[in-house]
This record gives structure tokens, sequence and C-alpha cells, in this order.
């Protein structure tokens, strides 16, 4: 059979003549189910998880311990407060990734571009945590040090000088913040690694053959 | 909220008429009746979020083909372990109709499955030649250049043959 005929027969398909107004007008109430609705889900589940344990956890430190740990609790609110910051870049990027009225080729590229903004973002905040939340109990242990036993190497005593502290932490800091980046990579890669594989070879094919 | 009713009108007024190429989009680019309904469901709601754009600077049509393609590409068939059916019976669909004939409904699912072997690219430029667009509604709407959806159309087109002649 030619292509033309192929395209009388699909031509000649009407399906669907009798989907009524009432039904199309209930899809419109209906959650939308799109990978950018649930990353935006997902990302304002992690805001009210922050709010709460963050939230609490800075009221304990404000409050408890007769505010001898209260380091801890302005330390959490600027880490709050980069999170506000994360959090607002990402929903921007969200609601760009949102519009689907441009052409294939430019959206496929916008979604592109959008996710792997997304993912560098997700990976180097969760990545940084780990050193500042590091230099900062380092710092709080060297302060608090009445509170930590004095043979402890990450704590300076007779037995462990400045040196050997410092090394200590840095070997430490060093050896989680790169077991935590690459946790995160898998994670990020699990979570949108094949989607955003998929949607550049979709746009590879579109590049080629181009004049 | 007289104008909102008015605007909501209007849209389904416009997607009740174009609803058999929403369904279309869905046979071409999901195999599953489920993944179809979801599909369908997603590209009615995209349209809606999108409406509001929409100035009439392009064709209805040339709107709706590129929301509903983008939203096929890049969105909800990923989730192919979503199965959430909508209720049966509420979207005819085309392979159901009872007033087709049992050959011509062969001759779609035919059609149909060798269009699903295309690749993403290829399936929505084979259905736009199939609704009859010309290469420059298919550049505004895909955005790619006319020479380039030439050559990589004559390379579907010969796919296509290969893949619908019978064995």
């Amino acid at each position: 059979m030619e292509l033309d005929q192929w395209k009388e027969i699909w031509q000649a398909d009407t399906s669907a003549t009798h989907t009524d107004h009432q039904i199309l007008r209930a899809l419109l109430d209906k959650k939308s189910g799109s990978p950018v609705e649930k990353m935006k889900r997902n990302l304002n589940a992690e805001l009210w998880l922050i709010i709460i344990s963050y939230g609490a956890a800075i009221l304990f430190y404000f409050f408890a311990f007769n505010g001898r740990m209260i380091e801890i609790s302005w330390f959490m609110l600027m880490v709050g407060a980069f999170f506000i910051v994360y959090y607002i870049r990402k929903r921007k990027l969200l609601r760009e990734m949102e519009d689907l009225s441009s052409h294939v080729k430019s959206n496929l590229e916008k979604q592109v571009h959008s996710l792997e903004t997304y993912i560098r973002i997700y990976l180097v905040g969760g990545t940084a945590l780990i050193p500042i939340s590091m230099l900062f109990f380092g710092w709080l242990m060297y302060t608090k040090s009445r509170f930590i036993s004095p043979g402890n190497i990450l704590f300076p005593s007779e037995q462990n000088p400045l040196w050997k502290v410092l090394a200590a932490w840095f070997m430490l800091t060093a050896l989680i913040t790169v077991v935590m980046y690459y946790i995160n990579k898998w994670y990020v890669r699990k979570l949108y690694g094949r989607h955003v594989e998929n949607l550049k070879a979709v746009l590879d094919e579109m590049k080629g053959d181009d004049q | 909220m007289l104008n909102q009713n008015h605007t909501e009108q209007e849209f389904l007024h416009q997607v009740d008429a174009h609803k058999g190429m929403i369904h279309k989009v869905c046979h071409v680019y999901c195999h599953n009746p489920g993944d179809r309904d979801d599909l369908f469901q997603e590209i009615v709601i995209q349209l809606w979020k999108a409406w509001p754009g929409f100035r009439g600077e392009s064709r209805f049509s040339t709107w709706m083909y590129r929301i509903a393609l983008n939203t096929a590409i890049s969105g909800l068939r990923r989730n192919r372990h979503q199965t959430v059916y909508l209720e049966p019976g509420l979207f005819s669909d085309s392979l159901r109709d009872e007033s087709d004939t049992i050959e011509k409904e062969e001759k779609l699912a035919t059609l149909y499955a060798a269009i699903r072997r295309l690749s993403e690219l290829e399936r929505a430029m084979i259905m736009l030649y199939l609704e009859d667009k010309t290469y420059e509604e298919m550049e505004e709407i895909l955005g790619v250049n006319q020479n380039s959806l030439r050559v990589k159309m004559n390379r579907a087109k010969e796919k296509l043959r290969r893949l619908t002649k019978p064995s």
C-alpha cells in the first residue's frame, strides 16, 4: 500500500467525535501528572520539611542549655536562608519549564538546559552543605571544648597538636564531602538522568542534518 | 466570572473541535490505553494552563500541536509505571468505534503500530505529513528548518513504507 493510501485511511479516521463538554470540563480540574508538576510538588514538600525541622531545631537550641548552644540556631538560620535562595532559583527554573507553547525544538532545548541547571543546583547545594556544616561544628567543638573528651583526635590537647587536629578535620570533611557528592549524584541521576538523556537524544536527532 | 466562563467555553469549544488530533497524538505516542488516557488528560490540562497566553498569533491548530507534541515528547509518557485509568468509555477510541469496519480498524492499527516503531521526531513528522501539513507549518510546530525537514521526512517515509509492507 502506498503512503497516499495510508494518508487517506488516517484522514478518514474521525475518532473521538463523541467526547462531550462535561468530560472535557472535568479534565480541567484534574491534577497534572507531568514531571515538572511532580518536581514542583517535591520541592514544596522539601520546603515544608525544612521549615518544620529547622524551625523546631532553631527554637530548641535557642532556648535549651540556657542559651549556651545558641550558635547552632544562628547557623541553622543561615542555612535556612540559603535554602530559601535555592528554593526560589529552583522554582524559577520549574516555572520556565512549564511553558510548553514554544516549538518542539526550542522547548526541548529549554527543558534540557533547565533540567541540567536544576541538577547542578541540587548537586552543588547538597554537597556544599557538608564542608560548611563540618567547619561550623569544628568551630563549635573548639569553642565548647569542655564537652569533648581530651583524648579525641578532633579536639586540640597536649597529646593532639593543632596541626594534627586540623589535618584530621580536613580529611574527615573531604571524605564525607566526596561520599555525599557521589550519593547525591547517583540519586539525582536516578531521579532525572534518564529523562534528560531521552530529551537530549530527541534534540540531537532534531539538530542532525541542520543546514 | 462571566468572562472566565466565556473563556472556558471558548476553550472547550476549540478543544472539542480539535480533539481528534489530540487522540491521534496519544495513539502515536502511547501503545497502552491507560497511558493514552493519561496523555489525553495531560494534554488538555497543559492546553488549559497555556490558554491565557494564546493570542492568536499562530493558528489554533499549530499552537495545539506544539503543546500536544511537547507534552507527549517531554512529559507524561516517561512514567510508564503509572497506570491511572480514567473511567472506561469516557473517551471514544478510533479502534473501538463501532461504525468503523473491521478492515479499516485493522489497517489503522497496522499504521499506528508502524508509526510507533519510528523515532520520537519521525512520529511527529509522519503525523504532520498524514495530516497534510505543509513544510512551513511543520517548521512552525517543530522548529526544524524546512531543508532539514525534507531530508528527515524522506528517511521517515522510507522507514514507514518498509514497516507497513506486508511480510
